[in-house]
């Protein structure tokens, strides 16, 4: 026995040898920085740590905070709050001054200029100036990731003075403005600074790309503290913000991913969770509302929940039989209050959501009439069989919801003698089939959300040819609105641009190249005894990911913090 | 010197069989529809963005050209290539994922070993008994129940109906992590002395280990009652019993033996697939392992870290199957009697 036990012994021992030979191999770090963010100049007087005053909410990974690089929901949540922007979406969708305190377009609406606010500080000290706004636009221009495609459109910018910028555009382009929410601006001395070199942009290195992925050079109000791969980006207030600051506000903000429910709902029982994801199913929220303290907030995004056909693939490319699935949709049954897939979402209107601004409430679309799909599938070149043409229709596997929907088109389209041929697929799949009209399914889920907080946004990525194989445009329909959509996306006069909105949202609805199935009221399981955010409070939000998140304007209370 | 030769012959076998590997999932990352480059910088980025990124890549060049810079860099440089899921290097991505993976695979494999080494001895002495009974059942119930179904049990137990342990991550808020050494937070915390650190690792650790350690551990108890069942039948059993050796001492010094020698060659391997099929587990706490990054990878077309990691994989099987050989030659003289005949 006490060979077995010497023998045992001795295999553990090289086991455990091997692993910490294996590991080792690893480069040593430094141990994380265990500096405490400087306490507010106004703190309450009480005792708590600033790990106290943290807030987190689980979203998404991977995050990029960098302005250059993200574009996803999770990696704008980062950049709002660690960037400003040069102007500020409100929760009503307006824009108010933000690092640009007071702008001017020139008649022709090609040149714009831009007054920056004084006194601005950046997390590395320096002052904001308008070389920085240079420098962040030739970024954007240089690595063309992220958001970047939002100003492919200004030809050139200088700086007049240290805060006055001026942009001048190749052609006028009436939501610039809204386009700006998005120009989180960088500084220029601090990405000089951390330049990698060399790298794939020449005299620039890498653009420090690969030490913003754990950094930041921004002067939003918050700043990057740590950020570990694959689970979380922390970020403390930074005390110098131009802003202000409220003794309560979080001082802490910690993002990270958390699939799993279970775990979720652990989380939000022991107070190490103020806000959930919008993605769960709607039978997690429920359970997520019985734990005391915690309610489901909800409100409207700006997101609609599309149904996109492609419209060059049998049986989809009749406009017939595509009316006759969008009049298969049940959609007043999707947002039932009581018993919807999507409770209390609202009905859609079109293209856009009923939020942005340019948005039509008069507009004609469908509504769920089998004898009207019996109509249009009669007029069809398929009415035959169109048993013999099955739709193919992928859904995210991340969103549960979306299977329900697929289930209920498909029950419903057999009725008048369809057949819906339903996929789950990871996202990351699904944005592959959307690469090529060969892989496009006929019907491709996606939740919809504008880059801008205007109806353009959603019209150009749903319908312009210049978007067609992404995710927002699986149509496969050419330039066939493109003159139409660039002429009033050109259009400064915003009564004159929403009124060709209008027009041009119609004859989207009349073409029939999705089903809208509703704007999505998102929800979020929310922490209310000791935390306060207004999104729980409010029946809509910006239409602008990462804005209605704002942490800066969330408060703590850790007194009130169940023990 | 038998052995040594026979372990060089492995190694020099092992080789060949990542070279193979690495050329297959290589081949297989790459023919997955999409492309690789819009995936990663989104729908909307411009033509020359994503140009720019086939080019880093090498994209823009024929396959067998891919592969041979590949193996160029990674044996020169020992570079992977870029993430595009991280944007980092993946041999970086490796290096802090590989140790989070290696600490809860040693706990899981430690604790199913014991456990299921443990559960087939009293299984076998108290053989048709109702400690027998039950402790088959609990084994059919290890196989038969996924690891996630377990985690998730766990975590509605013991992290919100009686929370008592950790649900998420590697340290609770607050705790700090040890300065790097080995990159696995309990040996960290104990080589510098920082037992709070310690204890919360540990404690993180306790849900997903379990979990994942449960079918390896059914199956680990069920083969050692059934080795030591048979044995206990055979008849130098019998002439131990009619010499009036005791009961325990049968069990302890003679049983035991040889009846561990199937178990002992099945365990390492399913300790080993625990680095892949961790995933699940790592994902469901939200723990930064190297099987959660592998998934990622595959589900983001990540073609770099794709082959970076079964790499990694296929090392780990390799070498435990040499481990395995070497063990039970160890601890059964008669596989080397038969080896140095052959």
């Amino acid at each position: 026995m006490k060979k077995i036990l010497k023998k045992c012994l001795v295999v553990v021992a090289m086991v455990g040898v091997a692993s910490i030979l294996l590991t080792s191999c690893a480069t040593p770090q430094p141990p994380p920085s265990s500096s405490s963010p400087t306490p507010a100049s106004t703190q309450p007087a009480t005792s708590f740590k600033p790990e106290d005053y943290m807030v987190s909410l689980e979203e998404d990974w991977p995050t990029f905070s960098d302005p250059a690089v993200g574009a996803d929901f999770s990696d704008m949540i980062a950049v709002t709050n660690v960037y400003d922007a040069l102007v500020f979406v409100n929760n009503d969708n307006t824009i108010k001054p933000w690092l640009a305190e007071k702008w001017e377009m020139s008649p022709d609406g090609k040149v714009w200029t831009f007054y920056l606010r004084k006194g601005v500080k950046f997390h590395n000290g320096e002052t904001l100036k308008a070389s920085d706004v240079v420098f962040t636009l030739k970024r954007y221009h240089t690595i063309g990731e992220g958001t970047s495609w939002l100003w492919l459109n200004i030809d050139d910018a200088k700086a007049i003075d240290d805060y006055t910028v001026q942009f001048t555009l190749k052609k006028p382009f009436g939501p610039f403005l809204y386009t700006l929410v998005r120009f989180y601006v960088v500084s220029e001395k601090e990405v000089m600074a951390h330049l990698k070199q060399p790298g794939p942009y020449g005299e620039y290195g890498d653009f420090a790309k690969e030490w913003l992925l754990t950094h930041d050079a921004g002067c939003g109000p918050y700043k990057i503290k740590e950020v570990k791969t694959e689970e979380y980006v922390l970020m403390e207030k930074f005390d110098d913000w131009w802003g202000g600051w409220d003794p309560n506000a979080p001082k802490l903000f910690k993002l990270f991913a958390e699939p799993d429910s279970s775990t979720i709902r652990s989380l939000l029982a022991s107070r190490e969770l103020e806000i959930t994801d919008e993605w769960q199913a709607i039978e997690t929220y429920k359970a997520f509302a019985q734990i005391p303290g915690v309610k489901i907030a909800k409100y409207l995004v700006g997101h609609n929940f599309a149904l996109r056909f492609h419209c060059a693939k049998p049986p989809t490319d009749d406009v017939h039989f595509r009316r006759a699935l969008a009049y298969c949709f049940d959609y007043n049954a999707v947002v039932d209050p009581e018993i919807g897939i999507s409770p209390g979402s609202a009905l859609a209107k079109g293209p856009c959501v009923s939020t942005v601004p340019g948005w039509d409430p008069n507009l004609t679309t469908y509504t769920y009439d089998l004898e009207k799909a019996k109509e249009e599938l009669a007029k069809s070149k398929y009415a035959d069989n169109p048993g013999a043409y099955p739709v193919t229709f992928y859904w995210a596997a991340e969103v549960p919801f979306e299977e329900k929907v697929a289930l209920m088109l498909q029950a419903n389209a057999a009725k008048i003698g369809i057949k819906v041929e339903i996929t789950k697929m990871p996202f990351g799949n699904m944005i592959a089939a959307a690469q090529s009209p060969d892989t496009t399914p006929n019907i491709f889920t996606e939740i919809n959300a504008p880059y801008y907080p205007e109806a353009g946004a959603q019209i150009q990525s749903e319908m312009h040819s210049s978007t067609q194989g992404t995710v927002n445009n699986t149509h496969w329909l050419g330039t066939i609105l493109d003159q139409e959509i660039d002429d009033a996306l050109a259009t400064l006069d915003e009564k004159e641009r929403f009124a060709k909105y209008a027009k041009l949202q119609q004859e989207i609805i009349d073409l029939c190249p999705t089903i809208w199935a509703f704007d999505q009221l998102e929800q979020r399981a929310v922490q209310t005894g000791y935390f306060y955010w207004v999104g729980s409070d409010l029946n809509s939000v910006a239409a602008c990911s990462g804005y209605p998140l704002y942490v800066h304007d969330m408060r703590i209370y850790p007194e009130k913090k169940p023990k | 010197m038998n052995m040594v030769f026979f372990i060089l012959r492995r190694l020099a076998l092992a080789i060949l069989v990542l070279f193979g590997l690495s050329i297959l999932i290589f081949i297989i990352a790459r023919v997955i529809p999409g492309d690789p480059a819009r995936m990663a910088l989104g729908p909307r980025a411009p033509e020359y963005a994503i140009e720019n990124l086939r080019k880093q890549m090498y994209l823009d060049k024929p396959i067998y050209e891919q592969y041979y810079i590949w193996v160029k860099n990674f044996l020169t440089k020992g570079d992977l290539g870029i993430s595009l899921l991280t944007r980092r290097p993946v041999q970086e991505d490796i290096k802090e994922f590989f140790p989070a993976t290696l600490e809860l695979v040693i706990v899981s494999g430690i604790f199913m070993a014991v456990t299921g080494i443990l559960l087939g001895v009293v299984s076998a002495r108290y053989r048709e008994s109702w400690v027998d009974s039950f402790t088959r059942v609990l084994a059919y119930f290890g196989i038969a129940t996924p690891s996630f179904v377990w985690l998730v049990l766990f975590i509605l137990l013991f992290g919100y109906v009686w929370p008592i342990l950790p649900t998420v991550g590697r340290l609770s808020r607050g705790i700090m992590p040890p300065p790097h050494i080995t990159g696995m937070f309990t040996i960290d915390s104990i080589l510098t002395g920082n037992w709070r650190t310690f204890w919360d690792a540990l404690l993180h650790l306790i849900m997903p280990a379990i979990a994942l350690a449960m079918g390896g551990l059914s199956q680990a108890a069920r083969i050692t009652r059934s080795s030591m069942a048979d044995h206990m039948d055979k008849d130098y059993v019998t002439l131990l019993r009619a010499f009036g050796v005791p009961n325990r001492s049968i069990f302890m010094k003679y049983l035991l033996k040889f009846s561990l020698i199937p178990t002992i060659s099945i365990l390492p391997l399913d300790i080993a697939a625990l680095f892949a099929n961790g995933f699940i587990a790592e994902t469901v706490v939200n723990y930064p392992g190297l099987s959660r990054y592998g998934m990622s990878a595959i589900l983001n077309k990540d073609l770099n870290a794709i082959v970076g990691v079964i790499i990694v994989l296929g090392a780990i099987y390799t070498l435990v199957t040499i481990l395995i050989d070497i063990i039970v030659a160890y601890l059964d003289p008669r596989v080397r009697l038969i080896r140095r005949a052959a």
